[in-house]
Parts: structure tokens; sequence; C-alpha cells
């Protein structure tokens, strides 16, 4: 999971563009702190507690070299929604609280249903088949949920080596001892690897001399990796004693124990307490520190000292009455911390937080609605832009009728609807060119990502970045914008003659839910589901909600549920897919929680009682 | 007679071994059974092909019926098929070619050391 969720970093990325464009410019394309952002914990939050101070060295790190391959980046769309709406706001005075983290669509279906019923626990939930406990539930008094909390916890420092044996290297004044490992990597059919792992006390070296690549691919050679996966903990106390929670105090228990994956766990209680918490371990870094590769041989420039936990984002109670979390930046600039990811989520979490700000006498079917969001965020801030700058005398009446479609959209990624499909195909080719001196063999780089793209369209429509570089004619912001309206034209003409059918956004995304060893006939393929990257319903074409939970606090428990599979991993059951096409309606099931009496209760479809070795 | 009593002991004795064992010792059950009732060559293969094909069948037509196809409609795709009859077909016929000549072998062996009775008239 820490692989999935907390190992992206850009630090060579960073590295290569701050040494071609120059810090100015790195700052305007990929600003660190970006304008309009609306956090996991309101602006509102004040911050009571000291903050520990964290020397800031006086170093640069002179590396000429530029890099050309990392090894490969988890997916981006790995994410997920929470939110939970205080009794103040809701029809029944109670809580309700929402969850659905966004993964692979795969099957067999990634999670698992479960009431766990025993003489100190009873808690209904998703688990992951293998890992023992619920983690995302409720029992008869609180409910709690998760998303990724984003956060750059991977950072990568040069080792210099004192001699060519590589036993020892310099750390200050000092010589540490290297350790070396070795790993064996049997193979099916073919004769076992070994492969020596070096590791000194930041963390291993990734890169080393027998790295497989060629001679004109550059990779970061002796640097190690730091990363606080690698680090001992125990999250599955988190969820054990999650499971047995009955209040605020022991869910603040129970997340003590948890360091990675970064989570914001949402939470909600039917003593009337919302709360979330972004928890996990997070280096307390100076303004910068690991955003850039790093000299492992000067001790100051290592890790200091990790943000005590009860220093971590948090927020109880708020006075807006409803609390949520959707991948984006944790906290404003008032947060005595460094702050810093690549890929914060700038788009699901604005519309959620519309929404929910807006929302009384809320109920788990508004609850519901929200979930199936499928409102264009990106498109609402960007497309009126776009449409504005077209010279519509350019035209053809083809070109004029998409642009007809754009102009009456109601910017909902619904199925039945064309405009979702050129807008998404528009705005794609933008992208790639207003990028396109960014993606190079010799350098490898990171493109700015789309809520950066629209920053800079809007408050530097003059950049220089905006000049392609394939043509040597002198280009604007409007005339790219132009050009790949005339070529998404193109682009969805040609979709259009390959697959005979309109390019409906159901059609065009053609969201699949697919065996694990890719077997279409054990696939669920062209799943009829609205939404979209960056969107709230974010199912995009592999990616999508794998379970969506609703729970209602209160004196009795209420709670719905769906995911996108069934409870059986075997393609010949009836239980494999059996829940998809309600997924895909966007309906739920009312969960069955059962206290006691639970044998006699009439929905009980099979008993298996399992005797332990008799004695 | 003897053509109908081998049918129904190979099949009989096929499915029994396939409630325990795997699905090659139907090879071995028509194999014996021909090996120890004696018929011509192609009596033996047809009982074997019958006893073994039908049984197939009907085994493979009672799950397909009993689970609403799930399966076999997704098998039926995977090899090309596109129906779930067509599947129970070729099911029936590679268990009745098996067993076919898994039986025809057993008569052959048993053949292979008789000597011919004298036919009155011949000289040698």
């Amino acid at each position: 999971m820490a692989e999935d969720l907390a190992s992206a970093d850009e630090d060579v990325e960073n590295t290569n563009a701050l040494k071609l464009f120059g810090k100015e410019a790195l700052d305007r394309y990929f600003p660190v702190f970006l304008p309009g952002r609306d956090p996991v914990i309101p602006t509102s939050k004040q911050w009571n507690f000291t903050a520990v101070t964290i020397d800031t060295p006086q170093v640069v790190f002179n590396d000429t070299s530029f890099y050309t391959e990392v090894i490969a980046e988890p997916n981006l769309d790995n994410g997920s929604n929470n939110w939970a709406v205080s009794g103040s706001r809701t029809r029944s005075g109670y809580p309700l609280l929402a969850n659905d983290p966004h993964l692979g669509l795969n099957l067999p279906s990634i999670w698992y249903l479960v009431q766990l019923n025993a003489p100190d626990i009873n808690v209904f939930g998703a688990a992951l088949p293998g890992a023992p406990g619920v983690v995302i539930g409720f029992n008869d008094s609180i409910a709690w949920g998760v998303t990724n909390a984003r956060r750059d916890v991977k950072d990568w420092y040069k080792i210099t080596f004192t001699n060519t044996t590589q036993d020892e290297y310099f750390f200050g004044d000092r010589r540490l001892k290297t350790q070396r490992r070795v790993e064996e990597i049997k193979v099916k059919g073919g004769n076992t690897v070994y492969d020596t792992v070096m590791y000194t006390h930041y963390g291993p070296i990734v890169y080393d001399q027998t790295f497989p690549v060629d001679q004109a691919t550059k990779v970061p050679y002796n640097f190690a990796m730091k990363w606080v996966a690698h680090e001992g903990s125990s999250e599955l106390l988190t969820f054990f004693h999650l499971n047995r929670a009955n209040n605020y105090d022991d869910y603040l228990e129970a997340l003590k124990y948890y360091r990675s994956p970064a989570q914001n766990f949402v939470f909600a209680s039917a003593s009337n307490d919302i709360a979330l918490w972004v928890q996990g371990g997070f280096p307390a870094k100076w303004r910068e520190q690991g955003r850039f590769l790093m000299d492992g041989s000067r001790p100051e420039q290592e890790w200091q000292v990790f943000i005590p936990t009860e220093q971590n984002p948090h927020v109880l109670n708020p006075e807006r009455g409803f609390v949520s979390s959707a991948n984006q930046v944790p906290v404003d600039t008032t947060y005595p911390y460094y702050v810093y990811d690549h890929s914060y989520e700038h788009f699901r979490n604005r519309r959620i937080n519309q929404q929910l700000a807006k929302a009384r006498r809320v109920t788990s079917e508004s609850m519901m609605e929200l979930q199936n969001d499928v409102y264009n965020q990106k498109a609402a801030d960007v497309l009126a832009q776009m449409l504005d700058s077209l010279d519509l005398s350019e035209l053809d009446p083809a070109e004029k009728d998409l642009y007809d479609l754009l102009r009456k959209w109601n910017l909902r990624n619904s199925i039945n609807q064309q405009a979702p499909s050129i807008f998404e195909v528009w705005w794609n080719t933008f992208h790639k060119s207003v990028w396109d001196e960014f993606i190079s063999e010799d350098v490898l780089l990171e493109t700015p990502n789309h809520a950066h793209t629209i920053y800079l369209m809007q408050n530097y429509p003059d950049d220089t970045i905006f000049d392609s570089q394939v043509t040597t004619v002198q280009e604007t912001l409007d005339d790219l914008l132009m050009e790949s309206f005339l070529e998404t034209s193109k682009t969805l003409a040609d979709w259009q003659e390959k697959n005979g059918k309109d390019y409906n956004w159901g059609d065009y995304k053609a969201t699949s839910v697919q065996h694990m060893l890719q077997i279409p006939e054990f696939s669920v393929m062209n799943v009829p589901v609205g939404g979209g990257r960056n969107i709230v319903s974010a199912n995009s074409s592999r990616h999508g909600a794998s379970w969506k939970m609703i729970v209602e606090l209160g004196p009795e428990v209420k709670a719905w549920g769906v995911y996108p599979g069934g409870q059986s991993g075997n393609p010949g059951s009836h239980y494999y897919t059996n829940l998809l096409s309600t997924w895909a309606k966007g309906q739920y099931y009312p969960i069955q929680f059962y206290s006691d009496g639970m044998d006699r209760s009439p929905t009980i479809m099979l008993r298996q009682v399992i005797n332990p070795s008799s004695p | 007679m003897r053509f109908l009593a081998k049918t129904i002991l190979i099949a009989g004795l096929c499915y029994i071994s396939q409630q325990f064992f795997p699905w090659w010792t139907i090879v071995i059950c028509a194999f014996l059974v021909s090996l120890i009732l004696p018929t011509k060559g192609l009596t033996a293969f047809l009982s074997g092909f019958l006893g073994v094909g039908l049984l197939w069948l009907l085994f493979a037509w009672s799950i397909d019926a009993s689970t609403d196809s799930v399966l076999t409609e997704k098998i039926a795709q995977l090899f090309s098929l596109n129906q779930v009859g067509l599947l129970i077909a070729v099911t029936g016929a590679v268990g009745g070619i098996t067993g076919g000549f898994a039986s025809l072998t057993g008569s052959l062996l048993r053949n292979i050391n008789r000597t011919e009775p004298v036919k009155p008239g011949y000289y040698r």
C-alpha cells in the first residue's frame, strides 16, 4: 500500500528542471503553494502549539548532470473522497459520514465486506483480503474512512564513498560503513538471480553500477533513498483499535500507531463529534528540503526530526459543520511546517466543499447524490477562457458544431453527452502541446499538472512557455488553443469512424473492470458509468470508486454501500460481479448490521458453524 | 448385448473414479474394461466413445444448467465457441475420443497374443 500511495516523488525531475530553467521559472511552472487552494483543514483553524524549530542549512548541492530515467512511479489516479457532516446540518440531528476510495477497477474485487462480531467487538466494513480487521467501516458508536494524504516523504541523498571498495562513505567528518544484503530472486524456469543491495544509514542505494540501463541512459547513481515507509511501524494496531472504538478519544488513541502511507482519517460518532486528522509520520522539513536531490555527505541536510503526532493537521467539530478531504493540500500557509507534494488534487475537493457548504438538512440520499456527482470542476475553471479564445470565423461547420456543444454543455460528465468527450480531448491535446518542450529524451522532466497549467493560463497568459518549440513561428496561448481545437475535431472524427458510433462520454471513456490476468471474458468491459478524472465521481477508464460507503450514526446506526464487483473471486460464481450494475447506476444496498439476535434474522441465507479443533 | 454392457460399465467406472482421481483415470477405466471383456475393435472403440462421451456430455450439461451458465458462457467465449451448447458438445467429443481410443487399446492388447483357431481344411 505504501508503494501505491506514498512513494511518488519528483526529486530528480525537479532537480533537472531547476538546472534547466532556473529557480524563478521553476516556481512559476510548479508553484509550491498554488493560489486558490481549498485545504483539508479549514483555513479558519488556529495552530495553538509551538512548532519544533528546524535549522535551515546554508548548503547548495552542485550536481551538474542531467538524468534521463528513474524507476516507475505509482498511478496518480489512486485517490479518494471522504467527508462527515455534523448533526447540526443533518435531518436526523446525527452525523453522516461518507467515503469512496478510488483505486484500479479490478476483479476479483479489492475489498471484501465483513461484519466481525465477538465479545468485545462488533464492526462492519470493507476489509482487504489477507489483512485482519476492517479498514473502512463503522460500529454502533463510530464510523471512519480514509483518503490518501499525499506529502513528499521520500528523499534522495548522494553518497560519497571513501574509495572504490564502497565499504565506507563520508558523513560530515565521520566515515560510516555500508552494509550489503544479498536478495535472492527465484525465477520460474530460469536461474535464481542474486542482487546485492547496498544500505546506508539513510536507506538503500537504488541505482548502483549494476542497474540495468544502456549507455545513453543516465540514472542517479549512488543515491540512497530515505523513505518513511522503510521505518518500522504497526499500522494494524490503528485498525484494531478503530474497530473497537466508541468515541473521539478512542479514535485518537488508535491513530497514534499510524505512520505510513499517511491518510486523512475522517471520523464521526453517535455522540455527535466529527473530526479529521491528517495522520502519518511526516519529517519536519526546512523550506524546500527534499524538493531536490540532496548531498548525503552533509549531516545538516538529513531529516532532523519528525513532526510530533499531536501537531499533525487536524480539526474537531469545525464551525462550518463538516469535514472533508479529497487528496488536496492538507493545510494553508499558516501551518508552521513546510508541506509539499507535486500532485495535490485541486478540483474534486473544491466541488465537495462547495456542495457541503450549501447543504442543509442533509440526508443519506443527498450524500449518495454527492458521491455520484459528475460536475466537471476543471471545465468550470477553464472552459470559458478556452472557448473565448477561438476565432469563430475560421471554424468549418463541423467544428462549429463542437463549439456549440461545448457552449451549451451543463458541465456534467454524464455518459450520454458528447461535450465531456470533446472537452477531455481538447484539454489533453492542449496540455500536451503546451508542455511539448518538457518531453525530451535527454532530460527527464515532470510536466506541470492540470491545476498548474490553468493557473499559468490565467495569470501568465503571455509566458514564453506557450510558444511551441516544434514550430519556428512565434505563437501565443490563443494560437495553441485554436490549433488544439482543430486537432480535437480530427481526433474525434477519427474515433467515430474507427468505432462506428458517436463519442458519447460513456462510450468514449469506456470504463472497464478487469480481471487481474487481463482475460477479457472474465472482465466487464464498457461499464456505463459517468464521472472521470478530477471529478467527485472519479470513474475514469480503469480507475474509480472501489467502495462507496455512507453511514448515518444515531441511536441505531444505518449504512449503505456498494462496490464494483462481488464477494466471490471465482468467475464461475453468481457473486463474482453481481453488485456491478447497481454500482454503475449510482445506487446502493442498505447494509444489514446485526447486533444481538442475528441468528434469528430471516435475512440469513447460509449458516456455517466452524468448530475449532476439539481437545 | 456385450456392447451395451461394456458401455454402461465404462461410464459407471469412469463416473466413480472421477469422484476421487484426476480426469485421466477415464483412460485406465476404459482400457481395463476392454482388456477384460473381449469384443471386436470397432465395438470396443464405440463403447469407450459412447461411455465416456455421454458421461462428460451429461455432466457438462448438468453443471451448466445448475449454474445458469455463469462460467460456461465465459469459457465458451474464451475458446471462441460463442455458444454454450457448442462448448458442451466439444466437451463430450473430447471425452469420447479419449475414452474410445483407450478402450480400443485395451481390446488390441488383449488380442495381441491370441492365436487364431485352426480352420478346418486348411493346410499348413
